[in-house]
């Protein structure tokens, strides 16, 4: 089967004053029609950076898409002109965002905000458009929406705000879904509606999804493949269940080991020591090295990716041919420890 | 159980919404009511609930930032906010210290980490002089994982996790009885999460600190603590040790809330069935009669629109406020 969006070799940069800052670095990664895959990592990973990469919505300058390539059905999305580009955004490809506060243009009535998708992309006259944009305020779940398309955002709840986002962004059936934290600044319990809505207009309109976050739980109870990030590179990407049963990079260890699980008994959680890199001197070789446990001599020179199995990667020393122990005794002796 | 160290008996917080034209309140947020709670000496009281349930709301007034509308607070058997409105005010202020949400608001950004620590130590004259005062710095740094040479630096040169050790070590400058933590780590990353988590419970171990833990990431405060309290739209409705919570939810609120957290165990949420909560929380400033989740539950009756149900304590030390459960 073909992919819908292939991202190869994508890197991105940020010239600034104080230095050039390497957001992403070298990632690659497909999507498959229908597929969910996540992207996890802790703030300034560089997982929104890719997002923003692929809407084509890095600011240049100071922003640059150093090299790499981003094939939407064949086409380029980095080399494309404006103009083609504006045909998929929001049409082909579009994308929730993190913050339903300050997203949303808080001068214009929701029903307004989800009808200019309709009016730009397929053409409709204002009228036909508003009917369109009361129908998708049902799809998403907003009672009585025929008064909320006259309301404007403050009048509306964080989660039904996140709504009114999820109702523009599915306003043209996109092909691909790209939501970046869509419920961090949410409550658990509207966290849980929000995804299963995710989830069902996953599985109606076989929408590919990136799903961006940091909650370790959300990935796993939504995608099928997941890639975790560290300091702007994929340092492992797996099938879901591989990775939590079998991870073998020492961060996505780490990570799965410093979230408490509500059906287990804990005793002290497993941290990870120090800070994530500054981006702008980033340490030469793995820039997990500093903080990892395990790190050893030749972590100073960037480890090449290595294939644990078929669809399992992972840039990591210990797994090289050489290394005296391998990530999994590793880990289980200090779980035991 | 050991000895009841805050004793809050029907607190109640109204905030005025709207004035009339001779500027009397004609309307209230009701953002606390009726709370009635113990938390005891060394132990963690997590309290958890939706955004404007009124749990930071609790947390304020505990501390004395709130004049509670009615009802009383006690420390050790002294009542907070008399204490605070007399000559006993400084005594009172040296029990009960907080850790902020927001470690990059809640710091002063013209003052040196030094400084900010060194403050509480200035107004409370605890420290005999100059050395002293560095001393006593250098050591609280030390006790919350920085370094000495971090005192004469600024909050914009530390990470988010830092500053909120900073934050710490300035709570713990007076040597408080009773820390109240709102939310101190929905700011932070992940793994910085876990290293906060971790230092507050070696702190507590230390020093005999006792916590009230302000949160809305259930999995953590399961983590951190001994009894958890659930609170919805300013109301108790269950309060239980934390393993019996877990395992035995009793307010059909609680099974929702519960059921809503994302477990990072893909086989496990594969599985699971979810009670999703339709709708949101009503508005504080009218909210409904009687049992204030009935609008919002699986089981509501005629009942629970007439009467607020009672916070009835069960077995295992189990109290639930629901007419369900207290038959």
């Amino acid at each position: 089967m073909k992919p819908i969006l292939s991202v190869e070799n994508l890197k991105v940069v940020f010239n600034t004053y104080a230095g050039t800052v390497q957001a992403v670095n070298d990632v690659s990664f497909t999507l498959y029609k229908g597929e969910t895959i996540g992207i996890v990592g802790e703030s300034g990973c560089g997982k929104s950076v890719t997002s923003s990469a692929i809407m084509g919505l890095i600011p240049s300058p100071p922003g640059q898409i150093a090299s790499g390539r981003i094939l939407f059905e064949d086409e380029d999305l980095v080399t494309m002109d404006d103009k083609s580009l504006q045909k998929i955004r929001g049409n082909q490809i579009s994308m929730i965002f993190q913050d339903p506060m300050t997203s949303l243009n808080p001068v214009l009535t929701v029903g307004l905000q989800i009808a200019e998708s309709f009016m730009l992309h397929q053409k409709l006259p204002k009228k036909k458009a508003m009917e369109k944009a009361v129908e998708m305020l049902k799809l998403v779940g907003i009672p009585a929406p025929e008064i909320r398309i006259r309301q404007y955002p403050h009048q509306m709840s964080g989660g039904m705000r996140q709504r009114v986002m999820i109702a523009m962004a599915l306003a043209c059936q996109p092909r691909i879904l790209i939501a970046d934290e869509p419920t961090t600044a949410l409550d658990v319990t509207v966290q849980a509606q929000i995804m299963e809505l995710i989830k069902k207009l996953n599985t109606e309109f076989s929408t590919a999804v990136i799903l961006i976050t940091h909650d370790l739980g959300i990935v796993a109870g939504m995608c099928s493949r997941v890639l975790v990030m560290y300091a702007g590179r994929v340092v492992e990407s797996a099938p879901v269940n591989e990775l939590y049963a079998n991870p073998q990079h020492p961060y996505s260890w780490g990570l799965l080991k410093s979230v408490p699980r509500p059906d287990m008994k804990s005793g002290t959680l497993e941290s990870i020591a120090g800070q994530p890199p500054d981006l702008l001197a980033p340490p030469p070789g793995c820039a997990f090295m500093p903080r990892c446990r395990f790190a050893m001599e030749v972590c100073k020179q960037p480890p090449a990716p290595i294939k644990v199995t078929e669809d399992h990667m992972c840039r990591c020393w210990l797994l090289d041919k050489a290394s005296p122990h391998t990530p999994d005794i590793l880990f289980k002796e200090c779980e035991t420890a | 159980m050991s000895e009841v160290l805050i004793n809050v008996q029907n607190l109640t917080k109204f905030f005025t919404a709207k004035h009339n034209f001779w500027g009397n309140p004609i309307s209230f947020v009701k953002a606390v009511e009726n709370l009635s709670f113990q938390v005891y000496k060394g132990e963690t009281l997590g309290v958890v609930g939706e955004t404007g349930c009124g749990k930071s709301t609790v947390g304020r007034t505990l501390v004395g930032l709130y004049k509670p509308t009615k009802g009383t607070v006690t420390c050790a058997g002294e009542d907070v906010h008399t204490a605070i409105a007399s000559s006993t005010a400084m005594k009172m202020r040296r029990k009960i210290q907080m850790i902020f949400q927001d470690p990059y608001a809640s710091l002063n950004p013209r003052m040196t980490v030094g400084d900010i620590i060194g403050e509480p130590l200035d107004i409370h004259r605890l420290a005999s002089g100059v050395d002293d005062r560095t001393e006593r710095i250098y050591r609280l740094l030390r006790q919350v994982g920085l370094n000495p040479e971090h005192a004469s630096r600024f909050p914009h040169e530390f990470s988010g996790g830092q500053r909120q050790r900073v934050g710490i070590a300035r709570a713990l400058a007076v040597n408080p009885e009773f820390i109240i933590c709102d939310e101190p780590i929905s700011a932070l990353d992940v793994s910085i999460q876990a290293q906060v988590v971790n230092l507050l419970k070696e702190l507590q171990q230390e020093f005999g600190l006792t916590y009230l833990f302000i949160a809305h990431d259930l999995s953590m405060v399961k983590h951190i603590s001994t009894r958890v309290a659930v609170m919805y739209l300013g109301s108790l409705v269950e309060l239980a040790p934390c393993d019996e919570l877990y395992k035995n939810p009793q307010h059909p609120y609680t099974q929702a809330l519960l059921s809503a957290i994302p477990i990072a165990d893909p086989v496990i949420e594969a599985k699971r069935q979810r009670i999703i909560l339709e709708g949101d929380v009503p508005s504080p400033i009218d909210p409904p009669s009687g049992c204030k989740f009935r609008t919002r539950c699986r089981y509501a009756a005629q009942q629970c629109a007439e009467e607020v149900p009672a916070f009835i304590e069960g077995a295992n030390n189990h109290s639930v406020a629901c007419y369900l459960v207290n038959k």
